[in-house]
């Protein structure tokens, strides 16, 4: 059994997701939906990752960390310099690619319970299968979110920006 | 968010539903109860800081009760959550079956009349006659009306709603902003930035309006206008009935309609449809109205059997009239059956906590086909709330004398009079924490900006302080946010309450959170 590996992919995704999304929010606060959007969104994709903290004891995989990553100083920083660029030219495009970027690790995150959810029907884990299930559905929303954020974006930035 | 949470665990709970009706009428019960399960009256209670039993206590009032009308504005559109909340005021109605008869319905109210108007017309940036952008049907059937082609419906995103549009023109993508009777220098929030950004030397700035006001004084040019009674139009009231508003008197000066001034511009744009004729086939009010009404042929806002003759006979007729219902439609939904075909709907609908839009293929799972949708959402907490230095929740609204940022109200003397100046309430409690008596000069700072106004103490609950949002400059001087403040302006004695809320919005309605910062409050003179 190797359902160690798909605990721990969905873990690390999720976790890699929070942390893209919270620079996302930092990077582009003069945006402030994606500034109050992105540290939500951050917080449940940890939230998330969190969820399969007694399946990874069970089944011999990584703890996912306690805590959401802390924002702090860095997020202070980032939110300043994004205020200050915010009248840019260039700050479309940027946005359109971190948006992007995100994106992808959204959908990372998302194949990643999509495996998991087929080792745990495998196993017979009710329990694990009903937790991914929940999950699962949450993390096409973040996805989502993202795309409807993109292709409201991409118009403005590739023909008027 | 929670309350309502509260009330449909406490209905659900007791078995108070209509279940004929949900199951017949409605898709999304299971959901929903999965998700208000969360919401025990003392959870509730602990968040709303409300006694459990009295959460009981409402639903047992609406569970039990006969009929149930429930009206929504501002209160909800403009607090945390917004549409997920009004969403559940729907529910409630749902749940209990009580619509599309006598005293069961639910008003999601608009501002104005004219608010009503704008979402049927297209002028909110949504598709004219309630089409669905997402649809190409409905993309193909506007082209044909307009006899424009496909490309030229910019249907490839929603509409752009005005908080983004405001960000577009701050980083410099929009370069020409035309307002029309509305003042957003006093109405959006955060309003150092609103102003910054219609002060941008490169951001052309055009406003309509009758009178002086904050963003005329930021204009680049300014349109007068005439006001209702100076021209001829509808307008439509949000229990569906229209009006036909008669021109009593000239407008003034140089003043003309918004709409000859639009004509007046599409025609030097010379603007083409696709056989080179032009775009505005129309040059009255009457021929407008006309122009509309096919528009709305077929749609749920159906003006297609409405003259302004029938107007003129009448006291307002309320849509759809058609040719089935030549005398209007009094009311909807008594059939049960609403607006929720996929090839139909005006829209596929969104996420609530993250406004992510929904495709054709979502709305076709969730196989509604003419059902009712209930919707659910877990509560979230604001995005900004009290903390050791900012301890008060600050919310905005209105005083009935008043209307909007007072350029017409604060001219009527009697209204003007009965209102006229700003102020802050807050509880006994807290004035007495903070040594605050009736009548003191109070300064109330959020991490934007601050205010300088009279206290009044009583009338809120502990922890609130709530400011009316009609109080800006344009009765004294404007003062220029970068330089010297001239007396009485935002830079001197700043009283509007926008000075202070948050650059934030609902995600699915796109409106403007308004009533919810963090403030703190001190004395500034008794």
């Amino acid at each position: 059994m190797k359902l160690d590996h798909a605990i721990d992919g969905a873990i690390d995704a999720e976790q890699s997701l929070a942390n893209t999304l919270q620079k996302l929010a930092g990077r582009h606060a003069a945006e402030h939906d994606i500034y109050q959007l992105g540290h939500t969104q951050s917080q449940k994709a940890s939230a998330r990752a969190r969820r399969l903290g007694d399946f990874a004891e069970r089944y011999g995989a990584r703890a996912p960390k306690e805590a959401d990553p802390e924002p702090g100083l860095v997020d202070a920083l980032r939110r300043e310099t994004s205020d200050l660029l915010g009248r840019s030219k260039s700050t479309g495009l940027l946005l359109l690619r971190d948006l992007q970027s995100a994106y992808l690790d959204a959908q990372r995150a998302e194949i990643a319970w999509t495996v998991l959810l087929q080792g745990a029907r495998a196993c017979r884990d009710g329990q694990l299968v009903e937790t991914v299930s929940a999950v699962h559905e949450e993390c096409e929303v973040t996805a989502k979110w993202l795309r409807t954020r993109i292709k409201v974006t991409a118009p403005q930035v590739l023909v008027a920006g | 968010m929670a309350l309502l949470n509260g009330i449909q665990h406490e209905l659900i709970r007791n078995g108070l539903l209509d279940h004929d009706f949900v199951g017949a009428h409605t898709v999304g019960l299971e959901k929903l109860e999965k998700v208000v399960a969360e919401y025990p009256p003392e959870v509730v209670g602990h968040i709303c800081g409300v006694p459990a039993s009295d959460i009981v206590a409402a639903a047992e009032v609406i569970g039990q009760s006969e009929r149930l009308v429930s009206t929504c504005l501002q209160g909800v559109y403009q607090s945390n959550q917004a549409t997920a909340a009004a969403c559940q005021v729907n529910n409630i109605s749902l749940l209990r079956g009580m619509i599309g008869r006598p005293g069961c319905t639910v008003f999601q109210m608009n501002g104005q009349p004219t608010a009503q108007n704008t979402r049927e017309t297209g002028a909110d940036g949504d598709f004219v006659g309630m089409r669905n952008w997402q649809n190409p049907e409905h993309v193909a059937e506007l082209a044909r009306l307009w006899n424009v082609e496909e490309p030229h419906i910019p249907s490839w995103a929603p509409p752009t709603h005005v908080m983004q549009i405001f960000r577009y023109a701050e980083e410099g993508s929009i370069r020409f902003l035309w307002i029309t009777g509305t003042n957003p220098a006093v109405s959006l929030p955060e309003l150092h930035r609103v102003r910054s950004i219609l002060g941008q030397d490169r951001l052309f700035v055009v406003v309509n309006d009758a009178f002086p006001t904050e963003t005329t004084q930021l204009a680049d040019v300014v349109l007068p206008v005439a006001l209702w009674g100076e021209k001829l139009g509808t307008f439509t009231n949000h229990d569906r009935t229209v009006h036909l508003s008669e021109k009593a008197v000239a407008p003034p000066g140089e003043a003309r309609t918004d709409m000859e001034i639009f004509l007046d511009y599409a025609t030097r744009l010379g603007l083409q449809d696709k056989d080179g004729r032009p775009l505005l086939k129309w040059q009255t009010a009457e021929e407008c109205f006309e122009a509309f009404r096919e528009i709305t042929r077929g749609r749920p806002c159906d003006y297609s059997g409405l003259t302004y003759s029938a107007l003129r006979d009448s006291g307002g007729i309320q849509w759809p009239v058609t040719a089935e219902a030549p005398s209007g439609t009094e009311r909807l939904y008594t059939d049960h059956r609403f607006n929720t075909r996929t090839d139909y709907t005006e829209d596929y609908g969104h996420d609530l906590t993250t406004g992510a839009a929904h495709e054709r293929k979502d709305h076709l799972a969730m196989g509604a086909d003419g059902r009712a949708i209930l919707h659910a959402a877990p509560y979230q907490p604001g995005h900004e709330q009290p903390d050791e230095e900012r301890r008060l929740l600050y919310t905005t609204g209105r005083t009935i004398s008043q209307f909007h940022t007072r350029t017409k109200t604060a001219r009527a003397p009697q209204l003007q009079s009965a209102a006229p100046g700003p102020w802050v309430e807050l509880a006994p409690s807290d004035a007495e924490r903070y040594g605050i008596a009736d009548g003191d000069l109070v300064k109330v700072e959020s991490a934007r900006g601050r205010i300088v106004v009279p206290a009044r103490v009583g009338g809120v609950r502990e922890g609130v302080v709530f400011a009316p949002f009609h109080y800006g400059y344009w009765d004294r001087s404007v003062a220029d946010e970068e330089g010297d403040s001239e007396p009485g302006g935002p830079a001197d004695r700043p009283t509007a309450a926008n000075e202070l809320t948050m650059t934030a919005w609902d995600p699915v309605s796109k409106q403007p959170t308004l009533k919810l910062a963090a403030v703190s409050i001190a004395k500034v003179t008794s």
